[in-house]
């Protein structure tokens, strides 16, 4: 599969914290979820491929381009939601409208004037009156009338009702429906990336945990419930964290289909990307 | 380059009616005081207070925003120098035309000095301009509240070597020396040497910019 966005052996560095080197190629015309906690480098990763800051050590390249060869208005391809529109609580929807027709070279009036519609959005009231899930449909209305066919969110969820999460997610849903679209999105919200995400990335302390595709993840993935003495009979190398308390462990496992073959001695229990995290963060990694 | 330049307008546009009103006083006052040159001062005081209210802005994330549009770093740069010298010309030309009418009004034409007026005018637009290309670079290194710390070192930095002169010198001395200064083609040195100066303050002050931002982190 064709890849958007390869990063190879990318380093940043800062005093009390080091990002990579990351390798990991993001496929063309999917969604890739990228999770982690706070201060483990998924805004940093995300700045770094849109250059707003400078990588140390290694190459970005953006459908086949090195950065630093690219355009110099290569972000008209490019949708992208990082931060809320603090600078611009002055201004109001159709003025926004009125400065990107002049910025972007592909600027769809109608389509923004469309989304507006959609989102409800008051064109003529302040940016500073709406509720952060506005401000964040506003950022997104911008981001998609302008023919972009990649899409780089940072938190573009966050603190949002479920409502309008459902919504974007919807949104997004849509806009990979063309093959050459492809949507990088970072969240902490990880049932909403396991809604959308084909692909999950999983960053910890500035390091790429996995990179994997979700369904063959979730499907690989289980967690297993037993005494410290039935964990003995499972295959170390299936066992990836695992997570002691006083009366049982807690094992999360890989190969589920081949682990099954000891059913009836465990029960192997579906899991999800919150929980994969939580023992890879958490548990004792083996 | 337009889309940048109505981003910094509309973000500003808030402040417009406060300014309108803060210049409408000042017109009134300078109209009591019989003194024209006094609109062209405050006028600038304004434009220096809009400077730091739209470098604010940009501090607020609008940096940040702009990096995620298809502009270089280099275009924002430009953008943020014509904006600025853009406002700065618009407030000039406003309070030049407003110190015009208050001069029909006050008889000034009949009884005032109209070449000392124009002097007096443009060494404020100039003071200001190189405060201007002062701050800009400082203000993209360090953030606006810093570069509120530079102003008062530019303003009292010229004050006291101004000071310290009339010490050493003396006030009589350094006075017959500008006075023979400004005597060379009735000014004509000064206004060149003026403006070769901003010129090349200018032109540092830009390129220092430029290097400072394609450098900067966002």
């Amino acid at each position: 599969m064709d890849s958007a966005i390869s990063l190879r052996n990318v380093v940043k560095q800062y005093d009390t914290f080091q990002l990579g080197g990351l390798n990991l190629d993001i496929p063309r015309g999917c969604i890739t979820g990228l999770v982690g906690e706070n201060g483990a480098g998924k805004t940093t990763m995300l700045k770094l491929i849109l250059g707003m800051i400078h990588k140390d050590q290694g190459n970005i390249s953006l459908y086949g381009t090195m950065q630093e060869e690219l355009p110099e208005k290569w972000r008209n391809d490019v949708g992208v939601i990082m931060g809320e529109l603090d600078f611009a609580s002055a201004m109001n929807a159709r003025q926004i409208g009125v400065c990107m027709e002049h910025i972007f070279s592909g600027w769809k009036k109608k389509e923004f004037g469309n989304y507006l519609k959609q989102f409800k959005i008051d064109p003529e009231k302040k940016i500073k009156d709406y509720s952060k899930g506005m401000k964040m449909k506003l950022n997104l209305a911008v981001s998609l009338s302008h023919d972009a066919k990649l899409l780089i969110f940072d938190e573009a969820t966050s603190g949002l009702d479920p409502v309008v999460r459902d919504e974007i997610l919807d949104i997004l849903l849509d806009f990979i429906q063309d093959e050459n679209h492809t949507v990088l999105i970072s969240s902490h919200i990880t049932s909403d990336l396991e809604k959308i995400s084909d692909y999950i990335a999983f960053l910890h302390e500035g390091k790429l945990v996995f990179f994997m595709n979700k369904d063959e993840m979730l499907y690989d993935y289980g967690v297993v419930r037993c005494s410290q003495e039935e964990l003995s009979k499972i295959p170390r190398e299936q066992i990836v964290a695992v997570k002691k308390s006083r009366f049982q462990c807690e094992a999360l496992v890989s190969g589920r289909e081949k682990l099954g073959k000891l059913a009836g001695e465990f029960v192997i229990d579906q899991t999800n990307i919150e929980e994969i995290i939580l023992f890879l963060v958490k548990g004792e990694r083996r | 380059m337009k889309g940048l330049l109505l981003k910094d307008y509309y973000c500003l546009k808030q402040y417009l009616r406060q300014y309108v009103f803060i210049l409408i006083f000042f017109v009134a006052l300078s109209f009591l005081l019989k003194s024209p040159t006094y609109l062209i001062v405050m006028s600038m005081v304004c434009s220096m207070s809009l400077m730091f209210a739209s470098l604010q802005t940009e501090d607020m994330g609008g940096y940040l925003y702009s990096m995620t549009l298809p502009v270089s770093r280099k275009m924002i740069v430009k953008e943020k120098y014509l904006f600025l010298l853009l406002m700065m010309l618009f407030l000039f030309a406003f309070s030049v035309a407003g110190s015009l009418v208050i001069m029909a009004c006050t008889g000034f034409f009949e009884t005032g000095n109209m070449i000392e007026w124009m002097a007096g005018n443009l060494s404020v637009a100039w003071i200001y301009l190189i405060i201007n290309a002062l701050i800009i670079p400082v203000a993209l290194k360090w953030r606006t509240e810093k570069a509120r710390f530079l102003l008062m070192g530019i303003i009292a930095v010229p004050a006291a070597i101004v000071l310290i002169m009339v010490q050493i010198v003396g006030g009589e001395s350094l006075n017959f020396w500008l006075e023979r200064l400004f005597a060379v083609g009735n000014g004509l040195l000064v206004l060149i040497i003026g403006i070769l100066v901003l010129a090349g303050i200018y032109a540092g002050s830009y390129l220092i910019s430029q290097r400072v931002f394609s450098g900067k982190e966002f």
